[in-house]
């Protein structure tokens, strides 16, 4: 019976819920389709990487790069008209592709849970917090009523929200958009799950929330134990937070590698733009902001060739021919492309910001 | 039970007017669907006097009750008289209340609907609260008192359904005027000392005539089916001219041999009435982008 | 909650006022003599004074209508001209079948509207999508058929070539079956047009609710499929559907007048039209106040029930 939150270390460490293996995710070659009346849009193809336990890892990418699809595929929380269509997810060790529906609720919220972007829309409106709080644990954990509610004002409380009692009683649209955040956030911790998915979780937020909720996560996954992977567009928002990084674009990862590697070695032209595009808070005032020309390329029609050369400044003729492979540049670093490929390497002032 | 969708019409974004926009009607497919439905019914509404069929209104009472002949595509009734002749008149009939008593229903409820929208304050407190009244009332029933105070015909008819339409009519204008009269063109218009006359009818009628066209092919379906139901119960126009709704009645005692005199009209009804449901969604369609399929 | 009932009771009242004036109005805004109107052709002076004196319409016009409004509160609507009987026992003998009618019809609506646009929802959702436009198309012309005329189609089919349900007309009270029997086809008649909206809005309604976010969120839980629907989907989805519900009422109510009388069910609408026909005055006044007001609170519920049902509400 587990009456309050317990480290997820300090659990592995005693063998509780342990698995042999040490990573809490392990994705290969996923690939997920949506057909749709004008064509078949190619949302993820072909996505690989590893998750530790409660290793923090950010996936990073512009708007249509796949990257919120892949983060549902993990789940396969995606429905018609899409598809997972090739590829393999194990959590724990364990294949979700081919797990009936019933084993697959039992492992959504339980091993892995998801937070997603728009806190005002992620809440039932016409039940209660409470209500929408405690059917997971009654279900995934077993408690009594009476155990989820009191686990429920614990959570509520971790996840630093004020009157915590009143706010269970509380309708949503009683909160504000950060509040409500929080109590997703808490929903998704309720179960102890190893792994949470957060979905771009502050895009939606102003500023300062922001700053915040990224710190929230942060300081939670620390002290549980638990493995965060966060899908964002925002570089600069990850830099304290993750471990790892992989950039997406056009539904494949093109670089990925140790945070502080990525950020200081960037590999691929799209990593550097992204980089570049980062307003610096110290520094020379820059006349016009940096930005990647162009547009992201329409995912039903892929070319053979490199899915950012038609934006890319270092793109050759082989660029549009040839689709690149990653490769791996440094230790644990890999890059997909050609051009920068045959660099010498060097470290690039293109720094971290802080 | 046909009469007009419950509630309130989605209506599209409103348009400034353009030419290009007729064009852009006509051409849309549920249109050209309602109108190949409808023109039809109308034309052979229309040109029946001159068919060489016997007339609605001659009997023949010793030619009654033949069944579908060359000489009487649709046989004859009780007292002789050609069914195909009485539908087809039962048509102009049902058609023409249809049309004027939604026509005439839109032309006051525009009228006073942009007078309460623009003029605001006790006027339009005033009018809207008579339209509450009335409103207060179940549609049918609304007609149905008014036709017990004019009594059966013709015109009593085209009467009491325009009474009854007016004051969804109104409400619906005066929010259409309430919503643009907040749109920053007629402010700029305004501030130009545009007169206010000027300002309703180069800005805010015209924009409001495209919803209405919408709803107005709704009224007339509704009109006719509600003229229809009337005549059925004895209430609206009195035979022997006919009209749908007292063709059908006509016809009840004999639905087991003669089934056919209470089915037809009915059924004109029903296509009548989806062909201007076709007109009315692909008008909607057709002018608000946003909702093609 | 019972101040708001209260107090939404008393906003009504001045709508009763003016639902009251207007049926009062009605009668005298007969072009010409209202009396000689009801007296039809061949009645003599004598006999149109009796008439006129009947009606009140000798006093004073300010004085006929509180009059008018003092009795209509007492539930005293005069006598019938036709069989002298007081017009408020008339409307007692009619008013169970009226209500037996339309009750059952709305039951008879939600139960098959709610889960077949729910089914046709999920089907969509899910790329199954064939059956679904089937039934929107059936729906939709199903819709368009005149109630009168459908009721005569049906009647024709079941009534005179199947013989499976009697030709309406006597109310048995005590045996339900063969009560049951005999309103089968009005009921089916009445309900027609309120199973093609109802179901075509909440289908448009789960459809939408299953698309938001709030259901991802729960499904990203591992709420099970059923809780999904039941608890998160439909509860949200309802919320429309009352609302279009309760403008459906109107509909309801009108087509009943209709439907009663073409299959002689001794209700209300039966008696409605009869006065009509019969130019029987003080029986129309009072059926159509009577009607008006059960429209009137019908909204009032309408609206009690969504303040309930959706928290957003403030009340």
């Amino acid at each position: 019976m587990i009456t309050a939150l317990e480290p997820r270390k300090a659990a592995l460490d005693r063998g509780a819920e342990s698995n042999s293996t040490e990573y809490v995710l392990r994705v290969r070659d996923l690939e997920t389709k949506f057909f749709t009346r004008t064509g078949v849009v190619d949302a993820v193809s072909g996505v690989s990487f590893d998750l530790k336990h409660g290793e923090r890892m950010a996936i990073v990418g512009e708007s249509g790069s796949g990257k919120s699809v892949m983060a549902m595929s993990l789940i396969r929380l995606v429905s018609y008209p899409g598809r997972i269509v090739n590829g393999d997810v194990e959590l724990n060790g364990r294949s979700i592709m081919d797990l009936t529906t019933k084993d697959l609720n039992r492992i959504r919220g339980k091993e892995a849970a998801m937070v997603f972007q728009d806190p005002m829309t992620s809440l039932n409106p016409v039940i209660r917090i409470e209500d929408q709080m405690t059917p997971p644990m009654l279900r995934h954990l077993g408690l009594s009523q009476r155990e989820a509610h009191e686990r429920a004002l614990d959570l509520l409380r971790m996840v630093g929200i004020p009157d915590e009692a009143d706010r269970l009683r509380a309708y949503p649209h009683e909160m504000s958009g950060g509040m409500r955040q929080r109590v997703l956030i808490a929903i998704a911790l309720s179960c102890n799950p190893g792994l949470i998915l957060a979905d771009e979780p502050t895009t939606a937020l102003d500023v300062t929330i922001q700053a915040q909720i990224v710190a929230l996560l942060k300081k939670l996954s620390d002290e549980t134990g638990t493995a965060v992977l966060f899908v964002t567009h925002d570089l600069g928002l990850v830099a304290r937070f993750a471990q790892k990084i992989a950039v997406m674009y056009a539904g494949r990862i093109v670089e990925q590698g140790d945070v502080h590697e990525i950020y200081s070695n960037p590999q691929h032209p799209y990593t550097r733009a992204l980089l570049k595009s980062v307003p610096p808070l110290s520094g020379e005032r820059q006349e016009r902001l940096a930005q990647i020309e162009g547009a992201p390329p329409d995912l039903k029609n892929l070319g053979p060739g490199c899915a950012f050369a038609p934006r890319c400044t270092l793109a050759t003729g082989r660029c549009a021919e040839e689709r690149p492979t990653l490769k791996e540049r440094a230790p644990g670093h890999v890059a997909a492309c050609c051009v920068t490929e045959n660099e010498p390497r060097e470290v690039t002032a293109v720094g971290a910001r802080d | 039970m046909a009469i007009t969708h419950a509630g309130v019409p989605r209506l599209p974004s409103l348009p400034v007017p353009d030419v290009s926009g007729l064009r852009r009607i006509l051409g849309h497919r549920r249109n050209v669907l309602g109108l190949s439905i409808l023109l039809p019914c109308i034309t052979l509404a229309v040109v029946a006097p001159w068919l060489p069929i016997q007339a609605p209104l001659d009997t023949n009472p010793t030619a009654s009750f033949l069944s579908p002949s060359l000489d009487h595509p649709l046989g004859t009734d009780s007292i002789g008289r050609d069914v195909l002749s009485r539908i087809l008149a039962g048509a102009r009939t049902s058609l023409f209340v249809g049309f004027v008593a939604s026509f005439s229903a839109i032309a006051v409820g525009m009228l006073l609907g942009t007078f309460a929208g623009f003029m605001g304050r006790s006027v339009d407190g005033l009018i809207m609260m008579v339209v509450d009244i009335f409103l207060a009332f179940p549609g049918l029933l609304l007609t149905i008192a008014m036709v017990a105070v004019f009594g059966a015909g013709l015109w009593q008819v085209i009467l009491a359904i325009t009474i009854s339409d007016i004051p969804r009519t109104i409400r619906l204008q005066r929010s259409l005027v309430l919503s643009l009269k907040s749109r920053p063109y007629i402010d700029a218009a305004r501030m130009a000392h545009a007169p206010t006359s000027w300002v309703l009818i180069r800005h805010v009628i015209p924009n409001t005539i495209a919803p209405m066209l919408v709803v107005g092919s709704l009224y007339v379906a509704n009109a006719i089916l509600t003229e229809a139901s009337l005549s059925f119960l004895g209430l609206g126009i009195v035979p022997p001219e006919p009209s749908w709704g007292n063709i059908i009645r006509e016809g009840q005692p004999y639905l087991q041999n003669a089934w056919w005199i209470s089915t037809i009209p009915g059924l004109a009804i029903v296509v009548v009435s989806l062909g201007l449901h076709f007109i009315s969604d692909g008008i909607r369609e057709s002018l608000d982008p946003s909702m093609r399929s | 909650m019972t101040g708001y009932v209260a107090g939404k009771g008393l906003q009504l009242i001045p709508t009763v006022l003016g639902v009251m004036t207007l049926v009062f109005l009605m009668l005298r805004l007969i072009p010409g003599d209202p009396a000689t109107y009801i007296a039809g052709e061949a009645t003599t002076q004598a006999q149109i004074e009796i008439i006129r004196e009947r009606l009140g319409l000798n006093a004073s016009f300010g004085a006929q209508y509180v009059n008018y409004v003092a009795d209509a509160v007492q539930l005293d609507f005069g006598r019938s001209l036709v069989t002298n009987r007081p017009v408020i026992d008339m409307i007692e003998d009619a008013l169970p079948a009226t209500l037996l009618i339309g009750f059952l019809s709305l039951l008879l609506t939600f139960a098959i509207s709610v889960p077949l646009g729910t089914v046709c929802a999920l089907l969509a959702s899910q790329g199954k999508g064939t059956f679904d436009q089937v039934l929107i198309f059936v729906t939709m012309a199903l819709d368009q058929l005149p109630g009168f005329w459908l009721a005569l189609v049906l009647m024709l089919a079941f009534t005179l070539h199947l013989g499976w349900f009697p030709a309406t007309g006597v109310m048995e009270w005590g045996d339900p079956i063969s009560l049951l029997k005999r309103i089968a086809v009005p009921l089916i008649v009445l309900s027609i047009g309120g199973i093609a909206s109802i179901s075509r809005v909440t289908r448009t309604s789960v459809l939408e609710v299953l698309n938001e976010d709030y259901i991802r969120s729960a499904r990203a839980m591992g709420t099970p499929d059923r809780s999904v629907l039941f608890k998160h989907a439909l509860r949200n989805a309802l919320l429309p559907i009352v609302t279009i519900a309760g403008l459906g009422f109107g509909r309801l109510l009108s087509g009943a007048i209709i439907i009663e009388s073409i299959f002689s069910i001794p209700g209300m609408g039966t008696v409605l039209i009869r006065a009509i026909q019969g130019r029987d005055y003080p029986v129309v006044q009072a059926l159509v106040l009577i009607y008006a007001l059960m429209f009137v609170m019908m909204n009032l519920i309408t609206d009690l029930i969504y303040t309930k049902v959706d928290p957003r509400v403030k009340l």
